[in-house]
């Protein structure tokens, strides 16, 4: 005990002891020249005697530091120094090997940041874990997570004994009137909302019921973003007033920046559950809970069960064939995301392996040229122990290096990440790379130092440590036993590589598959733009007077082919659905009904769009209020409500926005795909603008050339008609398109880059076995020649022997990808998980590849010149 | 030109230089170089201590807590490391003697059994 004390004195007087080392022998060597001296001595030759007494000061200052030193760490520092020696005499393998790592680790490190974030932290609300969605369900058509009916919800507020409280929440925007108009997008909250999610304002305060009396002035909560961008973060906004187009609201507070619940909306807005809300119809507003302690998920889903069927049989026209279902939060927000998140990690953990072997390939071939002199130090004594803990630490040095670098590069590129703002993964925001993940990270480092230390060291067996002092190693065809280890490490990495490959093919050609798909519209040279005329000065006649000045103004640019106006472009965002049916037709039994989309379109949509009009006529101007209602439907309504025969002159009924009035079908259109490319189309039902002037709407502008040429020239066109109104969404309708398969771009992106990474590290790793296999033999195929052996012959031996360890890794690789293509799931589209052909392709691609790998060894093989063999025999 | 061999210098016993030093500084204190003289006149110079050995071994002695060192005057007024006995250096001296006494005794009635 006393002695470790005196250590860590030693330690932390480092300084004075070599100081007092340093006098001591000074003094020694004057003592002892001087007694020289009085021996008959010259002082020249007395100093020099003495100094040579003392002998090498360096050593004898080591061995005394070394005595108050652990011998361990000595050896360990020892050893860490000669690793950095070697390391800075071969630069070439010290980079590839740290570049190989830092790649590795640093894509482990951020995927596993993300995955950390995403899945594994509890969400950042107190107590999450009793947080749960409660959804509507429709069980004939299976349609699982339903927004929720109002009117449901304050059913369920009233009977539900298993929650602390229900909150509900809906969708909501304004427009900020102004210089600079901009249209929010929100949510409308119940008042319960906040204390639900226990969230706590960051300034001001939450919502109070004062805020929902009629008269009362409109109350907003702004997000931390809103807050800080459109308001510079100044802290007396709380209590100020704020000009809408839709009236003055009053600012009552800001939320935190963590607070953030659907991850993009600006501000909150009261939701009053007025009489409006009375009645039974439509379904539109999610529905959050917070459980009371100790009643479990199930009994809660159990008991909402029940209060939904109560309820299917008191209203059965609006709830029959519905249940409700509850589901914990933390599995709502992440279980889209989950399977992809995990498929990338298994992805990236196979590039990490595959780089380790690469490191090991790299460190083995080392190991065996260093071959002398290892035997060397072993002939001076070290034991075996000594020396393979020399190459763990080498490894280790490596490791370190490399995972210092990863976590550079892990840091960069989530910070790029979350800057990006993908929409595709939830809770973005809260990724970071932390304490945690670092001490992740630093186990990875660690095993993987220790593994590709050790693994190679591992092959030379005791005997062979020695071996090579009598005849010089290396020169004799090299050692059976590193070359399989080698060819093996290969095979895996091929074997990985094709997993990868074939992941990364799969969902290419899957991405390809769903854009070739017919979206039911011409998407190229069409601008959109999407207009919010939700303002008090906007009464009925007056939004239609400014719609169509507007559609005509658009009209008359030039480059302007055709302008149409919809409520909702297909994909962007859900159209509203409802239940539909044919008057004359046997009325479905209750909870049977069809259900449809239903918009709004103007007369020059459906031309815009190039939907084929297959039926009847399109709507005209004479389609107006006073005029009988009419409709278009979509060829999915004939289909599927009438059996095939023609809409046209039926009448149908709807049960949203004019339910009691009858409608006539006069057209029938082409399907459009909606929701996504991957969607076929459900029954559609199209109104005519001026029978139903909807306030949000989307302008389609049909270009004769480059659509965003136009882009420029509308946005002048809207603010001169009126300057204060916002502009939003002005974009193409392929960049919709495009996000509407971003679910599946990104990740195929991902995985190709993995794949070709994988590719690229494993064709090095074939070379680098090669080369080295050619270099070992070369006596063997200098004597080959000298035989007679052809050029063919030769190359034939080298590619062969290459070609062995890729059809190796081939044959494990595809019963691997066999297996593992199913984690795929929903990124496929229109192709099994083993689509042979896609299978065919990236086994090929993997034998090019490895081929290519296999030329450069290949000519060095043919190089070897026979007379230099013989001569050094 | 290579130093002639001295045909008497022994070379010690692993463990006796400790015991050796500690011997020397249970007469008085001494500074390193005194050490080695002190052993190589008491041995009648067959007993030859390295320099190389010796500091570590002091060093060795100091972490034990065997030996304390402090800087001092020498008789010739030269500032020098006196190194003495502690007095866990002293139960540990009559220690190694008695072990020593062991050896010696064991060696001998091995090597000249009576």
């Amino acid at each position: 005990m006393s002695s470790l004390l005196r250590r860590l004195g030693y330690f932390f007087g480092r300084r004075r002891f070599e100081a007092d080392l340093k006098e001591e022998l000074r003094v020694h060597e004057e003592m002892a020249a001087e007694t020289a001296v009085h021996d008959g001595a010259s002082a020249e030759e007395a100093r020099f005697a003495a100094r040579r007494r003392v002998g090498n000061r360096a050593q004898l200052s080591e061995a005394a530091r070394n005595v108050w030193r652990p011998a361990a760490l000595a050896d360990l520092l020892q050893d860490v120094h000669y690793a950095l020696r070697g390391l800075r005499r071969q630069p070439g393998y010290a980079a590839a090997a740290i570049i190989t790592l830092m790649l590795g680790i640093g894509a482990t490190t951020a995927l596993f940041s993300v995955l950390d974030a995403v899945l594994l932290r509890p969400l950042p609300y107190a107590d999450p874990a009793r947080l749960v969605q409660v959804w509507e369900h429709h069980l004939p058509r299976d349609r699982r997570e339903n927004s929720v009916s109002p009117l449901n919800y304050l059913n369920w507020v009233d009977r539900a004994r298993s929650f602390e409280s229900l909150a509900i929440y809906r969708p909501a925007s304004v427009s900020l009137a102004g210089d600079v108009p901009e249209r929010l997008t929100g949510c409308a909250v119940s008042s319960n909302f906040f204390s639900v999610l226990r969230a706590r304002p960051a300034l001001g305060r939450l919502f109070s019921p004062g805020d929902t009396v009629a008269g009362a002035p409109r109350a907003l909560l702004l997000s931390h973003a809103l807050w800080r961008r459109r308001f510079g973060g100044d802290s007396g906004i709380v209590g100020t007033s704020l000009p809408l187009r839709e009236g003055v609201a009053t600012i009552v507070g800001v939320m935190p920046e963590t607070f953030r619940p659907m991850a993009d909306e600006l501000y909150w807005e009261p939701w009053p559950m007025t009489d409006e809300l009375r009645t039974r119809r439509g379904r539109g507003a999610p529905v959050v809970g917070r459980l009371h302690d100790r009643v479990s998920i199930e009994a809660a889903d159990r008991e909402m069960k029940t209060i939904a069927s109560e309820l299917e049989k008191e209203y059965p026209d609006f709830n029959t064939g519905w249940t409700a279902d509850v589901v914990s939060l933390q599995h709502q927000v992440t279980a889209r995301a989950k399977p992809v998140l995990l498929l990338l990690a298994g992805a990236i953990a196979c590039v990490l392996l595959i780089a380790c072997a690469n490191v090991a390939n790299l460190k083995l071939g080392q190991v065996l040229a260093r071959r002398g002199e290892i035997a060397v130090r072993a002939a001076l004594g070290a034991s075996r122990g000594r020396i393979l803990c020399q190459m763990a630490v080498e490894g280790m040095v490596l490791a370190v290096a490399g995972g210092a670098l990863g976590v550079l590069a892990a840091v960069v590129g989530v910070e790029a990440l979350v800057r990006s703002e993908l929409r595709q993964i939830p809770r973005l925001a809260e990724v970071g790379v932390d304490l945690r993940i670092l001490g992740f990270t630093l186990l990875v480092i660690g095993a993987a130092g220790v593994v590709f230390g050790l693994a190679p060291a591992l092959g030379l067996r005791e005997g062979e440590l020695r071996q090579p002092l009598g005849r010089r190693g290396g020169e004799t065809g090299g050692v059976p036993g590193g070359r399989r280890l080698r060819g093996a490490l290969v095979s895996f990495q091929v074997a990985l590589s094709l997993m990868l490959l074939a992941g990364a093919g799969l969902t290419v050609r899957s991405l390809g598959n769903l854009l070739s798909q017919d979206p039911g519209f011409d998407a190229r040279n069409l601008l959109t733009m999407d207009l919010s005329l939700s303002d008090e000065a906007y009464v009925e006649e007056r939004r239609i007077a400014f719609s169509q000045e507007l559609v005509s103004r658009v009209a008359a640019l030039p480059g302007v082919a055709e302008v149409g106006l919809v409520n909702a472009l297909p994909l962007h965002g859900q159209p509203a659905g409802t239940r539909m049916r044919v008057l004359g037709r046997p009325a479905p039994p209750p909870g049977q009904e069809p259900v449809g989309d239903i918009s709004v379109a103007d007369t020059g949509y459906f031309r815009a769009m190039r939907t084929p009009l297959l039926e009847g006529r399109g709507f005209t101007a004479s389609d107006r209020s006073t005029a009988p209602k009419v409709v278009i439907v979509n060829s999915a309504f004939a289909r599927q409500l009438l059996d095939g025969a023609s809409p046209i002159g039926q009448r149908i009924r709807v049960n949203l926005w004019a339910p009691d009035s009858i409608l006539e079908i006069v057209g029938v259109v082409g399907d459009m795909r909606r929701i996504g490319l991957e969607v076929a189309a459900r029954p559609a039902v199209f109104y005519p603008y001026l029978q139903q002037p909807a306030r949000f709407l989307s302008l389609v502008i049909r270009t004769e050339r480059a659509p965003e040429e136009l882009a420029l020239p509308v946005r002048a066109l809207v603010s001169s008609l009126d300057r204060q109104l916002p502009i939003l969404n002005l974009e193409t309708m392929t960049s919709y398109v495009a996000a509407s398969t971003d679910d599946r771009r990104y990740p195929m992106l991902l995985l190709s880059l993995l794949a070709g990474l994988a590719v690229v590290l494993s064709v090095v790793g074939l070379y680098g076995v090669l080369a080295y296999i050619v270099g070992q033999r070369s006596r063997e195929i200098g004597l080959r020649r000298a035989l007679g052996a052809t050029g063919n012959s030769i190359a034939r031996l080298v590619v062969g022997e290459g070609l062995q360890f890729v059809g190796m890794g081939l044959a494990i690789g595809l019963g691997a990808t066999l297996l593992s293509t199913k984690f795929l799931g929903r990124l496929l589209y229109g192709l099994s998980p083993n689509d042979p052909i896609t299978l065919a392709l990236v086994a090929a691609g993997m034998v090019v590849m490895a081929g290519l790998a296999t030329l450069l060894p290949a000519r060095r093989a043919l190089k070897v010149d026979p007379a230099v063999t013989l001569r050094e025999e | 030109m290579a130093a002639p061999r001295d045909p008497l210098r022994v070379e010690l016993l692993p463990g006796t230089l400790d015991l050796l030093i500690l011997q020397t500084l249970s007469i008085q204190p001494m500074h390193g170089y005194g050490i080695a003289g002190h052993i190589g006149r008491l041995s009648a110079a067959t007993l030859r201590v390295e320099e190389g050995s010796l500091y570590p071994a002091l060093q060795r002695l100091k972490l034990k807590g065997w030996v304390k060192a402090e800087w001092k005057l020498s008789p010739t007024k030269r500032r020098a490391r006196y190194y003495s006995l502690t007095a866990a250096g002293r139960r540990q001296l009559a220690h190694e003697v008695s072990a020593f006494d062991q050896l010696v005794a064991a060696v001998r009635s091995v090597v000249r059994p009576a």
